[in-house]
């Protein structure tokens, strides 16, 4: 038996044997060693842990679940080579649902058992054999003596095959791997693939559906599906069916580049004949259009037949909208994968063509709305010269019936009528629009323009043509150059007249050729009536007959209305009272209006039978014209009548005026001691105001001063017979009151002056320093001494009154420094401020408050308070105020007391100087420190004034001072070389506004506060200002 | 022109005095000024930069001030605008008879208080 244990070893060790042979060859061994018993051999597959090969020699032991899993885990590593199982009853795998099996089976007494582990040194278990003799219900130890011996005997030889059980199963194993592996890369290759053709038509997919989604170019994503498809499946012809999606059949055929045009004819009839069958409505062939676009690829040439033939429909909401057939000529060239990414995309191609047909349509509706609200009229043509869209103006325009379709040949003959064709042709080829071309067309003018429409979408889409029917504008331009040529003739006409007499014969000769009337007339308003100042063959006699049933005339309507009256037919209208003098068919009766108001009427007639055109209302609106143009030359020339005669008047009266002048004196009386001054203001331009100065002798000097009641000529004219009566009357050798008692008795008597006379006489003697005054009805005089007012007056009637009124004359003994006035009542009524009168106290106020000044200042001051801005003179009555100041001191007039020049830089520095100067002057001629500084500032300012306005701060230029001190008064003037200043700039720059203080307004203002008179005159090379300041001792 | 500020004690108010010199010992100006187109600018700097130090209650005491023309008057409201503007006020103390006129003319009293003692001035502006 150990020979044959080491034959079996060898054996095994020096073959490589199959599982199954080792597998027998140890059962074989293991019936030798345990030759009474049941052996069980049970062989593992490690990798899956479980049983894979039984062998036995009686029916096998069904080796129980957890006993196998037990023996295969192969983690437990502290499996013996054999194991003894005295009592399985004790043993704690034992199932006891197989061991009462066994039990029932065996019948047997004994229940021990002896597995024998084929194991390696590693404890991988490569499977074990089981022992028992429960057949012969004997104990495994009673069976066999040495039960041991049998044990090792067995173990020894597992142990000496291990490495062969070992190497077999590697073997198998590496076998199994290079198996695995084989496949592996078989699979792999197989899903790389799929993965590749699943990667194309993914990218091909999502690639697709975005352009679709990105563009609304319906050929553009037709040409794209059809390349993109040409990715992921050969085809020999791809065509695309589009039924009437964009307004007509198409069908778009993708090829081979390199294929012959019979083979497409083919390909595409063969397309062309699968459409039939999807459609419910027999698609003739003919209504399709078809474009054949060839791919950047070749195709085999060999096959003729086409072998393969896919359609895929097109389905947008339930309706199928196309189709997409798939041609080839090889056998079988579409797989079903294929056809259903074809599938998936048609879903794709079939919305988005779905939804840009919404979308243009949806366009075309809103251009359609927009172009249908167009007034004008508007036909877009599309690329292949069909009506796209026309609105109704444009049907009805060109007589098109916009439902019914216009073939292109008729199209073309319209557009040939209208003469467009070449600028279409034209507009075509260019892209470029024709725009304000004339077209005429069943009698009207149109003004057309022709654009390309141009769609950033869609590119070049088609032609739009836009008329404006220019036919009333032309014939209006027609009617206003009629009308032009008419009132330019007219304005020719009338600019050429001055004369109205003139001016009316030639219009009526006008209207008369420009209506083609033969009778007309035209009246104006004198007053509150019209009256015919021309007429041709229609004197108010005749025209007075065409009247209504009322009696009124069509004039007489006209002057009521006011509004042009147009009588067509004179005798068809019933209300015209059919009794006239000439028969006549129209009527025509224009109001002349100026500014709303009726100055004339015109009247046309046009006798029976006269051949003539109806009047339009251009004709109408040209005659009204006419009129308005004329009306206001017949208001001029009216007026021009008045004027002249106005003219007239104002003639006389300017000669009054100069009279009325020359009464008064030009000259102040000279006077030792006396310093005269006078203010006149006529009322009108011709004053009823007298006043006169007479030197009775050397020192006695009448002043008399007179108020004739009334104004303009007569007043005038009275004061020139006054004026004569007094030169003749007064003499030397009268007193004041023997000089008024004689004027009273000869103006009394005098046939001219029919009106009372005011008059003051008084005589000033500067030698006894008296005044002797008398006054008849006059104003009184005042003396102001020492600040108060003295009262001269007398009670007398005025001149004229009573034939022997007594008069009574007063004297007065004067003063130095009394101011003597007089003046007659129109100051007191001259209005100053919130419109009330200056009075008595306001003009005594003022001399009051002016009295340092010369007469001839106060009055001059009295003149612009009066006549200033702030109080608007109204000039109701003549004002004359006569003034004279008492000064025994003064004996010459403008006698010069110091005299010094002086030049200076225009240097700020030189400020100071001139005021140092002033200083010494005022020093030397003994002047008031008051006085003094008055000048100081005042030359100063006017000093600071020309450095910066007139040098612009150019300080080597030069200003020139001269003093002048004389009795009564200080007088500077300043001149310089600078930039000439206007007198009135100045003026306005005057300002005390303290916001305003800035330039030189303040400086200005204060020149003119502190002098007295202020004069500045300026001319290309000199600026001179006089400054002049009274009172100066 | 020589100008002089000083705080009067006890208050935020300051007094501006001018003169024609300073006295080199006590320190005090004396002589008048003629405040005119010369030295406006020198007199509207000394007050600008008082303002901008954030004085704004101030005495000009005039009474050095023997002469002043249009761009004096105009420096002296200018420095009163400004200092309204900073919610400050600016007074005229004790000017001499014959400026006081030209501030009459020009109506500047009427917008600039014009006192003529120090105290009544003093009082006017701490009630502010």
């Amino acid at each position: 038996m150990l020979n044959k244990i080491e034959e079996s070893i060898n054996q095994i060790n020096s073959n490589l044997f199959s599982k199954k042979t080792i597998t027998e060859e140890i059962f074989r061994i293991f019936q030798l060693i345990f030759s009474k018993s049941s052996i069980n051999i049970y062989t593992f597959d490690i990798d899956r842990k479980q049983i894979d090969t039984t062998l036995s020699n009686k029916n096998l032991w069904p080796i129980p679940n957890n006993m196998s899993r037990w023996l295969t885990n192969q983690k437990n590593i502290h499996q013996k080579k054999s194991l003894y199982i005295p009592n399985r009853k004790k043993f704690i795998l034992t199932d006891f649902i197989q061991y009462n099996k066994d039990k029932k089976k065996y019948n047997y007494s004994c229940n021990d058992g002896l597995f024998i582990h084929i194991i390696n040194e590693e404890n991988i278990l490569f499977g074990t054999i089981f022992i028992h003799n429960w057949d012969t219900k004997q104990k495994l130890t009673s069976v066999y003596s040495n039960i041991e011996t049998n044990i090792k005997l067995s173990t020894n030889y597992i142990q000496q095959i291990i490495n062969s059980i070992e190497n077999y199963h590697i073997h198998k194993k590496i076998e199994s791997l290079l198996h695995d592996k084989n496949k592996l890369t078989q699979k792999i290759y197989q899903d790389e693939q799929s993965l590749n053709q699943r990667l194309i038509e993914l990218t091909t997919l999502y690639e697709t559906s975005n352009e679709l989604s990105h563009s609304l170019n319906h050929i553009e994503i037709i040409e794209k599906i059809s390349k993109s498809i040409n990715k992921v499946l050969n085809y020999d012809s791809c065509s695309i069916f589009l039924k009437k999606i964009f307004n007509k059949n198409e069908l778009f055929v993708t090829v081979g580049s390199n294929f012959h045009h019979t083979t497409i004819k083919l390909l595409t009839k063969s397309a062309l004949n699968s459409i039939d069958s999807f459609f419910s409505t027999i698609i003739n062939p003919n209504t399709i259009d078809i474009k054949i676009t060839k791919l950047n690829k070749k195709n085999s040439l060999k096959d003729k037949t086409i072998e393969s033939h896919a359609t895929v429909p097109l389905i947008f909401r339930d309706e199928i909208i196309g189709i997409i057939t798939l041609e080839s000529f090889k056998k079988n060239a579409f797989q079903k994968n294929e056809l259903q990414f074809v599938h998936t995309l048609s879903n794709h191609i079939a919305s988005t063509l779905g939804k840009i047909k919404i979308i243009r349509e949806l366009e075309k509706s809103k251009i359609y709305s927009v172009i249908e609200s167009i007034i004008e009229p508007v036909i877009i043509l599309d690329q292949k010269h069909n009506i796209n869209i026309i609105n109704p103006k444009a049907a009805t325009l060109l007589n098109i019936d916009p439902n019914q379709n216009i073939t292109q040949e008729k199209l073309i003959d319209l557009l040939a009528e209208l003469r467009l064709l070449k600028l279409y042709q034209q507009v075509i080829k260019t892209k470029q629009p024709i725009i304000n071309e004339h077209a005429n067309y069943n009698n009207k003018t149109f003004m057309v323009n022709i654009s390309p429409v141009i769609n950033k979408e869609y590119g070049y889409v088609g032609i739009i043509f836009l008329f404006r029917d220019i036919t009333e504008i032309q014939q209006m331009d027609r009617i206003k150059t009629q009308r032009l040529e008419a009132i330019t003739k007219v304005n020719l006409m009338i600019k050429s007249m001055s004369n109205l007499d003139n001016l009316l014969e030639v219009l009526m000769e006008f209207l008369l050729n420009a209506t083609t009337c033969n009778m007309g007339s035209i009246q104006l308003k004198q007053k509150d009536r019209f009256v015919t100042a021309n007429h041709s063959n229609f004197p108010e006699k005749i025209r007075r007959s065409y009247r209504y049933k009322n009696r009124k005339t069509i004039s007489e309507k006209v002057e009521k209305t006011k509004k042009l009256i147009l009588i067509d037919n004179y005798f068809s209208s019933p209300e015209l009272d059919p009794n006239v003098k000439v028969l006549i068919e129209l009527y025509l009766c224009i109001p002349i209006m100026i500014n709303n108001e009726l100055i004339g009427i015109i009247n046309l007639a046009r006798k029976y039978g006269t051949l003539a055109a109806k009047f339009t209302k251009e004709d109408i609106d040209t005659l009204l014209t006419i009129t308005t143009l004329v009306a206001t030359t017949i208001h001029n020339s009216m007026l021009y009548k008045e004027k002249v005669e106005k003219e007239k008047i104002d003639q006389e009266l300017k000669v009054a005026s100069e009279i009325h002048n020359n009464l008064l004196p030009k000259n102040l009386p000279i006077k030792e001691k006396l310093l005269f001054g006078t203010l006149n203001i006529p009322a009108q331009k011709i004053g009823g105001d007298f006043y006169d100065f007479i030197e009775l002798d050397k020192n006695r000097t009448g002043i008399i001063i007179a108020d004739i009641v009334g104004k303009g000529i007569p007043a005038g004219l009275y004061m020139a017979v006054l004026k004569s009566i007094i030169n003749r009357n007064i003499n030397d050798k009268q007193s004041p009151k023997e000089t008024i008692t004689q004027l009273n008795k000869t103006i009394y008597k005098d046939p001219v002056i029919n009106k009372f006379v005011p008059l003051f006489y008084g005589i000033l003697d500067s030698k006894n320093n008296s005044f002797v005054y008398s006054n008849a009805g006059h104003e009184p005089g005042y003396i102001l001494r020492k600040n108060k007012f003295i009262k001269l007056d007398t009670k007398g009637f005025p001149l004229a009154g009573y034939k022997d009124e007594t008069f009574i004359e007063k004297e007065i003994k004067i003063e130095d420094n009394d101011l003597l006035f007089l003046f007659t009542d129109g100051i007191l009524e001259t209005k100053i401020a919130n419109n009330t009168s200056i009075g008595l106290n306001g003009v005594k106020s003022f001399i009051q408050k002016n009295q340092k000044f010369p007469p001839q200042i106060i009055l001059n001051k009295i003149k612009n308070y009066l006549t200033g801005t702030e109080n608007k003179l109204i000039k109701k009555d003549d004002i004359t105020v006569i003034a004279c100041k008492i000064n025994q001191k003064l004996k010459y007039k403008n006698q010069l007391i110091f005299k010094k020049n002086i030049k200076t830089l225009s240097k700020i520095t030189e400020i100071k100087k001139i005021r140092k100067e002033i200083e010494a002057i005022c020093k030397t001629t003994n002047i008031n420190n008051k006085t003094k500084l008055d000048l100081q500032l005042a030359v100063n300012e006017a000093q600071a004034n020309i450095i910066e306005h007139a040098y612009l701060g150019d300080p080597n230029k030069y200003i020139y001072f001269y003093f002048s001190i004389f009795e009564d008064k200080l007088e500077i003037i300043i001149k310089d070389n600078g930039i000439p200043l206007k007198s009135n700039s100045i003026e306005k720059k005057i300002s005390n506004n303290l916001e305003k203080l800035e330039g030189s307004g303040l400086g200005l203002f204060l020149i003119y506060t502190l002098m007295d008179e202020i004069n500045f005159s300026s001319t290309k090379t000199e600026n001179k200002l006089k400054l002049v300041k009274y009172n100066a001792q | 022109m020589e100008i002089e500020t000083h705080k009067i004690p006890n208050t935020n108010i300051i007094k501006i005095n001018f003169g024609n010199e300073k006295d080199e010992d006590s320190q005090e100006l004396t002589g008048t000024i003629e405040l005119d187109i010369e030295n406006q600018i020198q007199f509207l700097d000394q007050i600008n930069s008082l303002l901008d130090e954030g004085e704004s209650k101030i005495i000009l005491s005039l009474s050095q001030i023997s002469y002043i023309d249009s761009s004096g008057l105009w420096a002296i409201f200018e420095s009163f605008k400004k200092s309204e503007q900073r919610n400050g006020k600016i007074v005229l103390l004790n000017p001499r008879k014959d400026v006081r006129r030209v501030l009459d003319i020009t109506k500047i009293s009427s917008k600039i208080k014009i006192f003529e003692e120090d105290e009544s001035a003093i009082n006017y502006l701490s009630e502010e």
